[in-house]
């Protein structure tokens, strides 16, 4: 599935989106680009929302949700890696295997932990090469062996970024 | 999983960090996950910690990042959406996506 980002704004969003104590006010300005293309690695849909889970021009090394008025879907084919999940709440998820078979998934990728990291930049390369979304799917490659953590949680460049 | 000693905020160890921390600090941000929708795994901790109900933490971010020494960084931190609490504020970066160069 990909996305083009239409509107960048708060003050784009239906009221329902909106919710102060998060941060969700019409005057914010989401880290998108008005016209570009994102690809979806996951979504969800809650209490009438769709969500996207897209890197977006913040992108460090997980994904993160983004409202879905703000685009426009423009390939709508949903990726072979997702799977779906329909918790008691209501909450529907579509996304890759390891976001739910694993527990914790996405609070460990959040919190910068290697392997989930590593399972993320593996799981982003195999979908930018299905949709063909080649905003950076070459440089990826080198991202998933450049993974191991440094001082302060950051990710080392590892051996082959150095010698290369 | 439960740990009722508060995690210390992370301090920051340059002019680019402190700033982008009181960036943290002053409330802007947006959520990464949590509250009722799925709760934070971090949740019961939290709760046993700070207080309130798992449903009421969420785990935000700065809204913009910062690039520090060539590293892509930005703060982590937990917000108590009801009584606008904040703690744990982490750095969290990455190096730049560039690929190498061949020499």
């Amino acid at each position: 599935m990909k996305i083009r980002c239409i509107a960048n704004t708060g003050d784009n969003l239906p009221e329902n989106y909106l919710d102060p104590r998060v941060g969700y006010t019409k005057e914010l300005k989401f880290p998108l680009t008005i016209g570009k293309e994102y690809a979806v690695y996951a979504l969800y849909t809650w209490q009438g929302q769709v969500w996207y889970y897209i890197c977006d021009d913040n992108y460090i090394y997980y994904p993160q949700e983004n409202p879905a008025p703000l685009f426009a879907v423009v390939d709508s084919r949903v990726s072979q890696y997702w799977q779906i999940e329909i918790a008691e709440n209501g909450l529907l998820t579509m996304a890759f295997t390891e976001w739910f078979s694993q527990p914790y998934f996405y609070d460990k990728l959040t919190d910068q932990e290697q392997a989930e990291v590593e399972i993320f930049a593996k799981v982003k390369y195999l979908m930018d090469a299905e949709f063909n979304f080649e905003e950076s799917y070459p440089i990826q490659k080198q991202q998933v062996a450049v993974l191991a953590k440094a001082d302060k949680g950051y990710p080392a460049a590892g051996k082959d970024a150095q010698e290369n | 999983m439960t740990n009722p000693e508060p995690i210390p905020d992370e301090s920051p160890t340059n002019l680019q960090e402190k700033l982008l921390l009181e960036q943290a600090k002053a409330g802007m941000g947006r959520p990464i996950q949590g509250g009722t929708r799925k709760p934070l795994g971090d949740a019961t901790r939290l709760v046993a910690t700070y207080g309130g109900s798992p449903g009421d933490w969420v785990k935000m971010t700065t809204t913009k990042n910062m690039i520090i020494d060539s590293i892509t960084v930005q703060v982590h931190l937990f917000r108590n959406i009801l009584t606008g609490q904040n703690v744990e504020f982490k750095f969290k970066g990455q190096y730049p996506k560039t690929a190498p160069t061949n020499q």
